[in-house]
C-alpha cells in the first residue's frame, strides 16, 4: 500500500512538474484538411463554435487599435522591429493587448477593433507592413502579432472581459505581389526616362525629353490593361509576373487560386481621386509652352477643366485601379473571385469568433459585390450561432450620397454621380449595416469642431440622415436581413480620427476643442469609435505620424474627460438609443448670442408624440431623455436663443434639467411653461442636461 | 582548412612514426561514413521528429583524435596529457565536388594527471566533456558540456569521483556576441567588437561505483550531476533594422539538476543505463544553444526541461539486443500556453543483433517516435501529434561477435511511417509532405578506435 502511494505521488508530482497539454490547445485547434494552400482545404462546418456577444450594437463604443503600436507584450515575435521609425513594425501584437485588457476597461470602452491579422508582403519601398493591409497569404496568421491560437485566446479573453471585438478585412486589393512585364525581358524594371527639365526654361535645343518614371511595379492607371511595349512598339497585354522573394515576404499570394492572373484588372495604379484631375493641371505647367497638344498654358488649364476625368473615369479607377503602393486589384466582378474572398472571411470568422468585420477601401470594390458578400457572412455567422454580426465599411469620400449608398439595399438605385451630361455613372448598393461616416468627420469635426463653421452645417449634413424617409435618406433605412436588427442610419460609425488622417490635435492643438468633440462623438447617436491614443493627446500629422506607440497613461486630462464622457453614455439610455432630435444650429460664428450653438435632444420612448415629435421605433429605451447643448464658439458664451426665439424642447413645462457633465454644483435649468429653454454654455463648452430626479 | 589539413597530416605522420616506438603518441577515431539513396532519385534523408531521433540516417562524421603522453610508463606518477580532436563534417570532396570541407576542434586540451597521485587530475582548455550515452540516438542525456574552460577530477577513496569544471562559451550569435562596423580612427570602416558576453558554464558530477557486487563481474553506480548557467548583461545593434538600434539584453542564469543509475557486467557487455534530468532557465536550452521563446523581460526564467532516459544492453552467444529510449518535456520562459515550442516527445527503440558467423550479423531496428507540440501549426492552425514509425533491416559485416563490435560495414534499409502531423513539418514546398512513407536504402561504415570523447 505504501509503495503504490509512493507511486500514485509519484505521478502526481510529475504531472504537477510538467504540466499537460494546455487546457485551450484543442479548443483553438482547427479542423484541417491539411495545410491551407488551397481554398479546397478550408473547412468551414467543423468545429465552429461561435457566440453571439452583442444585443444593440448602439451600446458599443468601439476603440480602434493597430496591433503593433498598441503594446509588444511578447519579445519573441519583434523581427524587423525599429521603434526609431514609424514606418517600420514597433513590436506590438496579441499578446500586448491582453496584456492592457486593464486600460481598456478602465476607459469604459465596449468593441476593439483590431488592425488585419493575416500574413503580409514583409516591406515595400522600404515601408513595414505594420498595419496589416498588404496581404500576402489570405488564411495565415501574420507572426510579427502571435499564431492563431494567440489570436483566438485574445479575442477569447475580450470577450471574457465583456468586449467585442471587429476585425478590419481587405478584399479589395492584395499585396505588392506582381509586376507588370511591360517590356516582357522577365524582370521588374524601374527605369526613369529623360532629362527631368521643365523646357519652359531652356533654350530651343536643349534636352526636351521631359521626365517620365515608368516602373513595372505600378504603372500608371491605364482603362483598356496595362500593355506591353517593346522597342517596336505595343505588344499585347503585358504579363504579371508573380514575385519570388522570401526574405521580405514578396511571395505569390495564397490560397493557390488567387495566383489566377485573370482575378485580377491589371489596369495600374489609381491616378486621380478627384474632378479635375490635379496630374492634368501639373502636366500643364510641366510642359508649358512646348506643350505639343495646346498653344497655352491657359487652353491646357482649359482643356483639364474640360476633359477632366469624368465620373466614370474615376469611378472605374476607383473598382478597376491597383490601390496606390502597387497594391494589386482584384476584379470583384468574377463570380469566383467573389466566391472565394466569401470562402476566406468565412474561415475568418470561424476561427476567430470575430463580432464584426470592419471592412477597408469600400468603394473601390463594385456596390453590388457587397450585396454578395455582406449576406453571405450573415448567413454564415447566423448559421453557427453568430447573430448580429456587424460589417461597416470605410468609404473615404466627402460625398454623403456615396458612402450612404453602400447601406441601402443592392436593388435601391442610389445614384451618386452626376455626369456633365447629367447622366449618372452606376447604381450602387452595399447592404452594409453601417458605414464611417466620413462625411461627419469632415464637415462637423473638421468643420465646425475644429475650424469653428456654422452650426448649421451638422443640420444641413444631418437631415440626410435623420429622416425615416428612404428616398431622402442617403442611407439605409431598413435593417438587413440576418443582420444588426437595426437599420444603418441608426447605426453609423462615428469618428473624429483613424489611422489614415492626421490627428485632430495636429490640425488643432487645442485640448479643449478636442475634448468638446469628444463630447460631440460620445452624446450624439450613432456608434462611436475612438482611435487608440487619441485620449491620450497624441497629435500626430499624416500617416506614418499618426500611428505612434501607445502610452497608458490614467492620469491624462483628456483620458479622464473620455472615460466620463463614456460613463454618462453609459448610465442615460438616451444617448447611446434614443432618437436625435436637433433644437438648436445657427449660421452664427461672431458676436451674435448664440454664436457656435448647437443642441440636440436623445429622446427615449418609441412610438410617444414628445412636443410634435413622434418618437421612432428604434428609440428602444425608457429612461429619461436628454439634452445636450455645444458652444463651439471660442470666445465667448454663447446661448440657445437669438433674436427673441427660444429653444424648444421636448421636456414638459416646469422641467428642472441638471447638467450631468459639472460634477461640482451642476447648474439646473428648467423649461418654461411654453416647453421654452435658454441654456448658456461657456465658449468650447458643452452642457449634458438631463431632468433632476 | 589549409592549416587544418596539414596539422592533421603531420600529427598522422607523429602519430605513426612515434606511436609504434614509446606509446607516447595515440591516435584514435570515431567515424561514420555512407552513401544512400531515398529510391526516389535522391540521397537518403532522416525522418525524425523528435530533437534526438533513431541515429540510422545520419550524414557522414568522423573526429581524428591524437593524443601525447608526457609520461606513460606509469599509471600513478604526474603526467600531462594533451588530446586534440579534429571533427570533420558531412561535406565530403568525393560527392560535392567542393574542396572546402566543414571542420570543428572538438577536443584540445591538457590533462595533467595524479597531481596528487591517485587522486587529482586537472584539466584546461577545449573539451567535450561527457558522460554516458544512448547510442541509439546519439544523445547523451545527461551530461554532455563543450565549453572552453577547465576542471578537476578527484578520485576518493572508496570509488567515489567528483568532477568539477568551469567553462565558457560565446556563440556566434548576437545573443552573445556581435561585431559591428563603424568609423576607424583614421579612415574608413573598421570592426567593432560591440557585443561580448561569454556563458559561464559550471558543473558538478558526484559519481559512486561499485565492482563486482555479485562476485561475478557485476558492477553498478549512481551519479548526482548539476550545473549553474550565467550569462552577464549586454547590449546589441538590433541588425534586422536600418538605424542599427540598440537592445539591452539581460543577464541571465539557470540550473540543472540530474542523476543516473548504471549497472553493468549481468551478462557479456551488457549494462543499463537510466538518467533523470530536470533544467531550467537558461540550461534548459543545452549549453551549446542560443535561448529561444523568452519572457516579457527577455529572460529565460519559467523555461524548463526534464528528461527521462535509458540505454541497455545485453548480448548472449548469438544474439545481442540494444534498447532506447527517452522521454522529454520542455517549455520555454514566454507567456504562451500554446505554443508550438512547448511538449513533450519521446522514441523508443530497439535493436536485435543476430550473430550468424563472427563477422556476419543481422541487425533490425524498430523505433517509434511521437512528439506533442503545444501549439497549433501555421499552415493551418491544426494541432498535430507527429509520429513516426521506423523499421530497418541491417546487414552487417563486423570486427567481431558484439553490439558495439567496431568497425562495422552494413547495409541498412529502413522504411519510415510518417503520420499527418510529421508531414506537416516539412516546409509547405517539399514534397516529403506528400507521402507517408520515406525510405532509406545505403551502405554504411563505422567506426572507433582510442576514442577519447569525454
Amino acid at each position: 500500500m505504501f509503495f503504490y502511494n509512493k507511486k500514485v505521488l509519484f505521478f502526481v508530482v510529475m504531472a504537477l512538474f510538467l504540466g499537460c497539454e494546455p487546457e485551450n490547445l484543442e479548443k483553438y485547434s482547427q479542423f484541417s484538411n491539411g495545410a491551407l494552400v488551397s481554398l479546397e482545404q478550408v473547412d468551414l462546418e467543423h468545429d465552429v463554435n461561435l457566440t453571439t456577444n452583442v444585443t444593440d450594437w448602439r451600446n458599443e463604443i468601439i476603440y480602434q487599435v493597430i496591433i503593433d503600436r498598441f503594446a509588444d507584450g511578447d519579445p519573441n515575435n519583434n523581427f524587423n522591429v525599429n521603434k526609431d521609425s514609424p514606418a517600420q513594425f514597433h513590436g506590438g501584437d496579441y499578446q500586448g493587448l491582453i496584456d492592457h485588457i486593464w486600460y481598456l476597461k478602465e476607459l469604459g470602452v465596449t468593441t476593439i477593433w483590431i488592425s488585419p491579422v493575416v500574413q503580409n508582403v514583409e516591406n515595400d519601398a522600404g515601408f513595414a507592413s505594420y498595419h496589416g493591409y498588404w496581404t500576402q497569404n489570405f488564411l495565415k496568421v501574420n507572426p510579427h502579432f502571435g499564431d492563431l491560437a494567440k489570436l483566438r485566446e485574445m479575442v477569447d479573453i475580450l470577450h471574457e472581459n465583456g468586449f467585442k471585438v471587429i476585425l478590419d478585412i481587405v478584399v479589395n486589393h492584395i499585396g505588392q505581389l506582381f509586376f507588370y512585364d511591360i517590356n516582357k525581358n522577365g524582370v521588374p524594371d524601374e527605369a526613369m526616362y529623360g532629362c527631368g527639365t521643365m523646357l519652359k526654361w531652356f533654350p530651343e535645343g536643349e534636352c526636351k525629353s521631359g521626365f517620365y518614371h515608368l516602373t513595372e511595379y505600378d504603372p500608371d492607371f491605364d482603362p483598356d490593361g496595362i500593355k506591353s511595349w517593346t522597342s517596336l512598339g505595343p505588344s499585347g497585354p503585358a504579363p504579371i509576373i508573380w514575385l519570388h522573394d522570401p526574405v521580405y515576404n514578396h511571395m505569390p499570394i495564397m490560397p493557390v487560386e488567387f495566383q489566377n492572373p485573370s482575378w485580377y484588372n491589371r489596369k495600374g495604379r489609381v491616378i486621380a481621386w478627384d474632378q479635375p484631375n490635379p496630374q492634368c493641371f501639373i502636366k500643364c505647367f510641366q510642359y508649358g509652352p512646348d506643350n505639343p497638344n495646346y498653344q497655352s498654358v491657359g487652353q491646357c488649364i482649359d482643356k483639364c477643366n474640360a476633359s477632366s476625368f469624368s465620373c466614370e473615369m474615376l469611378r472605374l479607377q476607383e473598382q478597376k485601379g491597383d490601390f496606390p503602393g502597387g497594391l494589386k486589384d482584384l476584379d470583384t466582378t468574377i463570380p469566383d473571385v467573389r466566391k472565394a474572398l466569401a470562402k476566406v472571411f468565412k474561415y475568418w470568422i470561424k476561427v476567430g469568433d470575430f463580432d464584426g468585420f470592419r471592412i477597408d477601401t469600400l468603394k473601390h470594390v463594385e456596390g453590388d459585390f457587397w450585396a454578395y458578400f455582406c449576406p453571405e457572412m450573415r448567413k454564415y455567422a447566423k448559421a453557427h450561432g453568430k447573430e448580429k454580426f456587424l460589417m461597416f465599411g470605410e468609404a473615404f469620400d466627402g460625398n454623403d450620397d456615396l458612402i450612404g449608398g453602400y447601406t441601402k439595399e443592392a436593388d435601391f438605385s442610389v445614384n451618386y454621380c452626376e455626369n456633365r451630361d447629367g447622366t449618372y455613372s452606376e447604381l450602387r448598393g452595399g447592404t452594409l449595416d453601417s458605414v464611417f461616416y466620413f462625411t461627419q468627420k469632415y464637415w462637423v469635426f473638421d468643420g465646425v469642431f475644429k475650424y469653428g463653421a456654422p452650426t448649421r452645417t451638422i443640420e444641413n449634413l444631418f437631415k440626410f440622415r435623420l429622416t425615416d424617409d428612404p428616398f431622402q435618406n442617403h442611407y439605409g433605412t431598413t435593417p438587413h436581413e440576418n443582420g444588426i436588427g437595426i437599420p444603418p442610419y441608426k447605426a453609423l460609425v462615428n469618428f473624429i480620427e483613424n489611422h489614415d488622417i492626421p490627428r485632430f490635435l495636429f490640425d488643432l492643438p487645442d485640448t479643449t476643442a478636442q475634448r468638446q468633440a469628444f463630447a460631440f462623438l460620445l452624446t450624439e447617436d450613432g456608434i462611436p469609435c475612438i482611435y487608440y491614443g487619441s485620449e491620450q493627446e497624441f497629435d500626430g500629422g499624416n500617416d506614418p505620424s499618426n500611428r505612434e506607440d501607445m502610452v497608458f497613461n490614467t492620469e491624462n486630462p483628456t483620458f479622464k474627460v473620455v472615460k466620463r464622457l463614456i460613463s454618462i453614455r453609459k448610465k442615460y439610455d438616451a444617448l447611446r438609443l434614443g432618437d436625435l432630435v436637433i433644437r438648436w444650429s445657427t449660421e452664427h460664428t461672431g458676436d451674435e448670442e448664440d454664436a457656435g450653438i448647437f443642441a440636440f435632444e436623445r429622446l427615449c420612448g418609441a412610438g410617444e408624440v414628445k412636443n410634435g415629435i413622434t418618437v421612432s421605433q428604434w428609440a428602444t429605451c425608457s429612461g429619461p431623455d436628454v439634452l445636450v447643448v455645444f458652444n463651439v464658439n471660442a470666445f465667448h458664451p454663447s446661448r440657445t436663443t437669438s433674436n427673441g426665439v427660444l429653444m424648444s424642447v421636448s421636456f414638459p413645462p416646469g422641467t428642472e434639467l441638471v447638467d450631468v457633465w459639472q460634477k461640482d454644483s451642476p447648474e439646473v435649468f428648467t423649461v418654461d411653461e411654453n416647453s421654452k429653454l435658454i441654456v448658456e454654455v461657456p465658449p468650447r463648452g458643452f452642457r449634458i442636461l438631463v431632468p433632476k430626479q | 582548412m589549409k592549416v587544418s589539413v596539414f596539422i592533421t597530416a603531420f600529427l598522422l605522420f607523429c602519430s605513426n612514426l612515434f606511436g609504434s616506438k614509446n606509446e607516447k603518441f595515440q591516435f584514435g577515431s570515431y567515424g561514420r561514413v555512407n552513401f544512400s539513396s531515398d529510391l526516389k532519385g535522391g540521397r537518403g534523408k532522416p525522418a525524425n521528429v523528435v530533437s534526438h531521433g533513431a541515429r540510422l540516417e545520419e550524414g557522414n562524421y568522423a573526429e581524428l583524435n591524437f593524443a601525447y603522453m608526457q609520461n606513460k610508463n606509469s599509471n600513478k606518477e604526474f603526467n600531462v596529457k594533451t588530446e586534440f580532436t579534429l571533427a570533420l563534417f558531412d561535406e565530403l570532396f568525393h560527392y560535392t565536388g567542393d574542396p572546402t570541407s566543414q571542420m570543428a576542434i572538438r577536443n584540445m586540451y591538457a590533462y595533467a594527471e595524479n597531481v596528487i597521485p591517485g587522486v587529482l587530475g586537472i584539466w584546461v582548455g577545449s573539451r567535450m566533456y561527457r558522460g554516458d550515452d544512448i547510442y541509439l540516438f546519439d544523445y547523451w542525456p545527461l551530461d554532455n558540456l563543450n565549453t572552453l574552460g577547465g576542471g578537476v577530477d578527484l578520485f576518493l577513496k572508496n570509488n567515489f569521483y567528483v568532477g568539477i569544471h568551469t567553462g565558457f562559451n560565446r556563440l556566434k550569435d548576437n545573443y552573445f556576441y556581435q561585431e559591428v562596423q563603424t568609423s576607424s580612427n583614421f579612415f574608413g570602416p573598421a570592426r567593432l567588437l560591440y557585443l561580448d558576453r561569454q556563458k559561464i558554464i559550471s558543473s558538478l558530477k558526484l559519481e559512486k561505483l561499485f565492482f563486482n557486487i555479485n562476485g561475478k563481474g557485476m558492477g553498478m553506480k549512481y551519479k548526482f550531476y548539476s550545473e549553474f548557467h550565467f550569462v552577464p548583461e549586454g547590449v546589441m545593434k538590433r541588425s534586422d533594422t536600418f538605424t542599427y538600434q540598440d537592445e539591452k539584453l539581460p543577464q541571465d542564469l539557470g540550473f540543472l539538476v540530474g542523476a543516473q543509475f548504471g549497472m553493468w557486467g549481468f551478462s557479456k557487455n551488457s549494462f543499463l543505463n537510466v538518467f533523470i534530468k530536470y533544467a531550467t532557465g537558461l540550461a534548459a536550452y543545452g549549453e551549446m544553444a542560443v535561448p529561444f521563446g523568452l519572457n516579457s523581460e527577455k529572460k529565460t526564467t519559467g523555461a524548463k526541461e526534464f528528461v527521462l532516459a535509458s540505454m541497455f544492453n545485453y548480448e548472449t552467444g548469438f544474439f545481442g539486443l540494444m534498447l532506447g529510449g527517452y522521454f522529454r518535456y520542455f517549455k520555454d520562459a514566454d507567456v504562451n500556453e500554446i505554443d508550438l515550442d512547448d511538449g513533450w516527445e519521446f522514441i523508443v527503440a530497439a535493436r536485435p543483433h543476430f550473430f550468424i558467423t563472427k563477422h556476419f550479423h543481422q541487425l533490425f531496428e524498430v523505433s517509434y517516435q511521437m512528439k506533442d507540440p503545444f501549439g497549433v501549426f501555421p499552415q493551418d492552425g491544426h494541432h498535430y501529434k507527429p509520429a513516426v514509425f521506423k523499421f530497418a533491416i541491417m546487414p552487417a559485416l563486423s570486427f567481431d561477435k558484439g553490439t558495439f563490435s567496431r568497425p562495422q560495414l552494413r547495409l541498412v534499409f529502413s522504411m519510415s511511417y510518417q503520420n499527418e502531423g510529421a508531414k506537416q513539418m516539412y516546409l509547405l514546398d517539399d514534397e516529403r509532405r506528400n507521402h507517408n512513407f520515406e525510405f532509406f536504402a545505403g551502405v554504411q561504415a563505422e567506426w572507433w578506435f582510442h576514442s577519447a570523447y569525454r
